[in-house]
């Protein structure tokens, strides 16, 4: 047998006692130097902790500027500013991580999984947003989430999406949330950081998938405004429910609407309902019917969605590394695969028994049963909702931003002909009171 | 007009209250979250197990940055200075000599210096080494293991889920706390 | 565009000049885009440190046939080769992320530009005459479209849901208490077990015994459950045996049966019942022979097993198809062959279960390792590849049901000697053995408990326990006498003696009556000290032998390749030769012993050496 030329060198050097771990055989001892210093291995520093502040407290500044900006000054052009300021530093400077959209999951991993510690920062990062939309609207969304910054500056020639199409797409960022919650919270996977559009971008450099999958939400957001906001974001669904319930939000106009319609033809989202009149009395008791009948299917919608995302265990926990793993020592100790991978290697080094491993698997899965469950049930609750939104048909007066849509960009303040005569007063007035001066 | 006005506060009034309710709940439930303590302490570093790492070699290819944040780092108190390095040199390598036939890391990253007879010492060129693990691997299977991967904290991005981490096939890489940002092999991080 | 306010003429050429920049940016970012994602897909699929030149150069360097000039000459080359690699990737690097800032500056630009266009283009909007708010059938009907197109999507996640929960696939069983149970997959076994079995006589189970069910000390001493006997030593527990007969004329042959298939593996007895196996490259079969009469009893036809399917695993003609010697535990009788198929036969010949252990590849002699068994662990020592392979493993499968219990792998490369479970201080080990290391195991889990370095090469020789020592080696190394009872690295600590001279290749040891005797393909016996390591002597049969020596009281039994077997008094001085028998067959395998009766394989028989009356009945 030829013997390598290891071997024989091998043989040269006396073997010493291996030490416990694994990996640190001390085969070789060091030697002693009599006059040689040992080198000592160099780290860099950890990222100083005061940037987190600094991440906060920008953060906190930023939606009151924002909110001061689209409630107070009514400005387009300081949101528009700022909007890029948030790009700038949340994104290309901060690379994207910490955001509030990712927070979520951190949030629900927290609530599902008792031994992880969720960061401060992160907490913060979600709650400031949520606190600051009950009372002033969506105005994280105008200037200060970088994503939605990214998406504002491209969105030149929007056109507009019909609103069955509105309807039908909304429904997305709704399931994404449910998966995401769902994934984060039995500790699977964090899909929502996974397909994160513009990370990429932030850092200059990603995986091509991922620059792929960004340059197509921008390409597509020059038409079609903020594509990633309106059929993805999953925050954006929160946001949407507490801006419902806000205390101010953004107005048209600050006096009678007129009816221009200038507004609702500048907003590249679609966020302007156009006045409605009153149904008429014949209509009534057809549209009462199917509010009813609506009312009825939400909780077999719910039931149905609950019953089918309990099916959901086995695929979803093919997205988990540990449930894979065990799938994988399982068919090679059945004889089911020849082909083992690094993990099983991992594993069958580590000599846990393989039963330990399917054990932590299924139970896994058990929570993932229970997770698609809840999924499941929320999917059917947002369907079911849908449809009884749609049953209702309240009276409006005036051009009105929809509070869960509207995103304060501000755009409508400039082409709001009412408004303009108010900036002119405003003016008039300052004007007047410097030349009182 | 006199008589809805008292309806219209009150609903303002209780609007408001619930509003006022619903941001300290936020609050209340964001302090609770951020007061409560689970079995770890705030994690929110990735790092690699050295223990734990098979070098693979996913770090080089994984990582979302284009130059992989996972770099060899050497336990200079554990290294044999073995004149045979098995993480410098090809398993069959013919000659000990520095020429790329014999020599294992792909990038040359690894400096090879004579210190006295028979030892020699080997320090990492880090803004070479790609976190391939082929030294790493080479120093586990025959040697004392002095060579490992560590997530250098410069280059890393910090990113709420690490595409390493989903990667790895052994649990390898977690998150650690900001106080001890490196899992060194030999126990001393700065010292 | 009826309602554009008029424009200056220089707010014009603004406008366009601002246009004109926001298409070349557009251009500009389109052509970065590009050229990113194709370098980064390039860097992905053509990895300049995976270039195929590079390794086809390694490899023809590692070739000693390859001359003194051409080496010199493919060295520059790699040399070179290997800096222009490294310029390349980081070059790549460099580019790709010059690149991303350009395409960031792109895209500044493009906005900036776009921005100034469309402030400078600014026109009033047009939004249309006043439209007077929809009426009742309007909003009805914008209604109605909008809830068909919900419900088409909600239908859409459901048919993806449901797609996605049926569609897709596990093999880990569902529910937690399934796990035991489906350990083996029993429909498969069911399927095996119905094919195999003849229609009346169905299998006896797959439920899993809730006891564990082996067999007793006593039980074990009396039989000869494995290759090498109850204990695996060559060391037989009876003395009642002729030391002359001969095959020819029949003297002292009690009975000579043909077996069906050819196979190198020994017979094992319990009871009356012998059992062996044998294959050939499409059949395997179980044998059980009545060893009073030497009527084969029955033939069970054991069928592949996935993963190994119709494979032909690749053996040297030398090994066969079933070299490895069958075990019982006088509740079923287990067999391997060289495909990697395990099964269990109860002693009517059902099949109890079988499984495939996966065809092993990078065996180069074929499989041989010999099962063994302690308790109710079947033990199966499965070596192949080098060390680097990570091939290697002992596997323990629980014997009732075929389950794993544990698996653990081992550094270790090929070998084809069996493993051997030795009980000190009231502590079993395992101990087997394979370049370059000798390692004692825990039964019950797998848990290393010693390990000693010293193996060298193709290893087939097992170990044999006398004395507190294990002992074990090869001629390629040198011969290990391992002092039982150390934990962890025992190599410095616990090697009681070192031996050089005649060690064996092929045949295994006999250490019994304070000697130890290794004998050499080439037929060299050669006697050391067993506890000292003193060489005592060496005699020279001149003839070939690989069958592995046993001991009866004072005396042993010795076997050739050509049939020729001697019986021998060995003692400290000297090798006194009692007789000198005849076989009349090759013979390659070794005895088993039972009451009275020497049972050996030939290369087409089973024999029974000894009285023709039936005694084998041992109470």
């Amino acid at each position: 047998m030829m013997r390598p030329i290891r071997f024989v060198l091998f043989a040269v050097v006396l073997l010493a006692a291996a030490s416990n771990a694994a990996l640190a055989v001390e085969r070789f001892p060091p030697p002693e130097f009599t006059d040689h210093a040992l080198p000592t291995t160099q780290f860099a520093p950890a990222r100083p902790a005061f940037i987190q502040y600094v991440d906060v407290a920008l953060l906190a500044g930023g939606l009151a500027l924002a909110s001061y900006l689209a409630l107070a000054r009514r400005s387009r052009r300081g949101l528009f500013v700022l909007s890029i300021a948030a790009l700038a530093w949340f994104g290309f400077v901060r690379h994207g991580c910490v955001c509030s959209i990712g927070a979520i999951q951190n949030v629900a991993l927290a609530a599902g999984n008792a031994n992880y510690t969720v960061p401060w920062v992160v907490v913060a990062f979600f709650v400031l947003p949520l606190v600051f939309t009950l009372f002033f609207g969506r105005t994280f969304c105008a200037a200060v989430c970088p994503l939605g910054a990214a998406q504002e500056l491209v969105a030149v020639r929007p056109i507009r999406v019909p609103r069955w199409l509105e309807h039908a797409l909304g429904l997305l960022p709704h399931v994404y949330l449910g998966l995401g919650v769902a994934l984060a919270a039995v500790g699977t996977a964090f899909l929502i950081c996974r397909y994160d559009p513009f990370v990429g971008f932030f850092r200059l450099g990603a995986t091509s998938a991922m620059l792929i999958f960004g340059g197509c939400v921008l390409a597509i957001g020059v038409f079609v405004g903020r594509p990633y906001c309106r059929f993805l974001c999953p925050y954006g669904v929160v946001l949407g429910w507490l801006s419902r319930l806000s205390k101010w939000r953004v107005r048209i106009t600050p006096d009678q609407c007129i009816g221009c319609r200038l507004c609702e033809d500048v907003c590249p989202y679609g966020a302007i309902e156009p006045p409605t009149s009153a149904l008429s009395p014949a209509a009534r008791p057809a549209v009462r019917g199917w509010f009813v009948f609506f009312l009825v299917l939400l909780p077999v919608l719910i039931a149905a969605g609950a019953v089918l995302g309990s099916h959901l265990a086995v695929p979803l926990s093919r997205l988990d590394p540990a449930v894979e793993l065990a799938e994988q020592v399982w068919a090679e100790d059945h004889g089911l695969t020849h082909v083992t991978t690094d993990a099983s290697d991992a594993f069958r080094n580590t000599q846990r028994p393989p039963e330990e491993l399917y054990r932590a698997a299924q139970s896994q899965r058990v929570k993932l049963a229970w997770a698609g469950m809840g999924f499941g049930a929320w999917v059917g609750l947002v369907v079911g909702m849908k449809f009884i939104m749609l049953a209702r048909y309240p009276r409006q007066t005036d051009y009105e931003p929809n509070p869960a849509a509207c995103v304060s960009c501000g755009r409508c303040f400039w082409y709001c002909p009412q408004d303009q005569v108010h900036r002119l007063q405003t003016t008039k007035d300052t004007k007047n009171t410097k030349t009182a001066c | 007009m006199a008589e809805k006005s008292p309806t219209i506060n009150r609903r303002k009034f209780v609007a408001d209250g619930l509003r006022v309710a619903g941001a300290a709940g936020l609050f209340g439930a964001a302090g609770l979250l951020t007061m409560r303590r689970g079995g770890e302490p705030i994690n929110n570093l990735w790092q690699i197990d050295p223990n734990k790492c098979v070098a693979c070699g996913n770090c080089a290819t994984h990582c979302v940055l284009d130059k992989s944040a996972a770099v060899c780092k050497h336990a200079f108190r554990m290294c044999g200075y073995c004149n045979l390095c098995t993480g410098y040199f090809e398993p069959e390598a013919a000659e000990l000599t520095t020429g790329a036939e014999n020599v294992l890391c792909p990038t040359g990253a690894i400096v090879r210096t004579f210190v006295e007879d028979p030892y020699y010492e080997y320090t990492i060129d880090e803004p070479k080494c790609i976190g391939c693990a082929k030294c790493v691997k080479g120093c586990i299977a025959f040697g004392n293991g002095s060579l490992y991967l560590q997530i250098d904290q410069d280059r890393c991005m910090h990113c709420n889920e690490c595409a390493i981490a989903v990667a790895c096939p052994s649990e390898a890489v977690r998150r650690v706390t900001a106080e001890t940002p490196y899992l060194p092999k030999d126990g001393d991080p700065e010292s | 565009m009826n309602q554009n306010t008029p424009q200056p003429e220089s707010s014009a050429i603004a406008c366009l000049a601002a246009s004109a920049t926001a298409w070349v940016a557009v251009v500009f970012v389109f052509v970065v885009c590009v050229l990113l994602v194709t370098d980064y897909a390039r860097r992905q699929w053509d990895n300049p440190f995976d270039s195929s030149e590079f390794i086809a150069l390694k490899q023809e360097l590692a070739d000693p046939s390859v001359g003194v000039a051409r080496r010199d000459a493919i060295k520059m080359k790699l040399r070179v080769l290997d800096q222009n690699l490294r310029r390349e990737f980081f070059q790549r690097q460099r580019l790709a992320h010059v690149g991303a800032h350009l395409l960031v500056m792109g895209v500044v630009v493009l906005v900036l530009a776009e921005r100034a266009a469309a402030t400078l283009r600014r026109r009033m909007p047009h939004p249309g005459p006043a439209v007077s708010p929809p009426g009742t059938q309007q909003r009805l009907a914008a209604a109605g479209v909008s809830r068909i197109a919900v419900s088409v999507a909600a239908i859409a996640f459901g048919v993806i849901a449901a797609f996605a929960a049926f569609g897709v696939g596990t093999n880990l069983p569902l529910a937690v208490d399934q796990l035991a149970d489906q350990s083996t997959a029993p429909d498969q076994q069911r399927a095996i077990a119905a094919r195999a079995g003849d229609g009346a006589r169905q299998t006896t189970g797959v439920a899993p015994a809730p006891e564990p069910d082996f067999p007793t000390n006593e039980e074990i001493a009396r039989n000869w459950p494995r290759f090498r006997g109850p204990r695996a030593d060559g060391i037989a527990a009876y003395e009642n045996l002729p030391t002359t007969w001969d095959a020819v004329s029949g003297k002292n042959i009690a009975w000579k049966t043909p077996v069906p298939l050819p196979g190198n593996n020994s017979p094992i007895v319990w009871g009356d019942r012998i059992f062996l196996s044998g294959a050939d490259r499409q059949r395997r079969e179980v044998y059980c022979f009545d060893a009073g009469s030497g009527r084969l009893l029955w033939t069970r036809e054991v069928p592949s097993t996935p993963p190994s399917r119709s494979a032909v695993p690749k053996v040297e003609a030398a090994t066969g198809f079933a070299a490895p010697t069958m075990t019982t535990d006088g509740r079923r009788a287990y067999a391997i062959f060289a495909n990697g198929d395990v099964v269990a036969v109860d002693l009517a010949g059902q099949i109890v279960w079988s499984r495939g252990l996966g065809v092993p590849e990078e065996n180069m002699y074929g499989y041989a390792a010999s099962l063994a068994i302690y308790r109710d662990r079947l033990l199966i020592q499965w070596d192949e590849g080098t060390a680097d392979d990570k091939l290697s493993k002992m596997i323990a499968l629980d014997a009732a049901t075929g389950k794993t219990v544990w698996q653990v792998p081992r550094p270790v490369t090929g070998s084809w000697a069996s493993p051997i479970v030795v009980v000190h201080d009231d502590r079993p080990a395992l101990v087997t053995a394979a370049d370059p290391w000798v390692i004692a195991y825990d039964p019950a889990d797998g848990h290393e408990l010693w390990r000693a370095e010293g193996i060298m090469g193709d290893h087939g020789v097992t170990p044999v326990a006398a004395g507190g020592l294990v002992q074990v080696g090869n001629e390629y190394g040198e011969w290990l006498a391992i002092r039982l009872g150390g934990a962890g690295n025992v190599t410095e600590t616990h090697i009681a003696w070192r031996g050089e001279d005649g060690l064996p290749d092929t045949v295994s040891p006999l250490a019994s009556g304070g000697l130890l005797l290794l004998t050499t393909s080439s037929g060299v016996l050669t006697c050391y000290d067993a506890l000292s390591g003193e060489m005592l002597w060496d005699h020279d049969f001149e003839t070939q032998i690989t069958s592995s020596p046993t001991a009866v009281g004072r005396l042993a039994y010795v076997f050739a390749k050509n049939g020729k077997s001697f019986v021998l008094e060995p003692s400290r001085d000297e090798c006194k030769i009692i007789a000198e028998n005849d076989l009349g067959e090759s013979c390659v395998t070794s005895p088993a012993v039972q009451n009275g009766r020497i049972y050996i394989r030939t290369k087409k028989h089973l024999m029974a050496i000894g009285g023709s009356e039936d005694i084998t009945k041992n109470e």
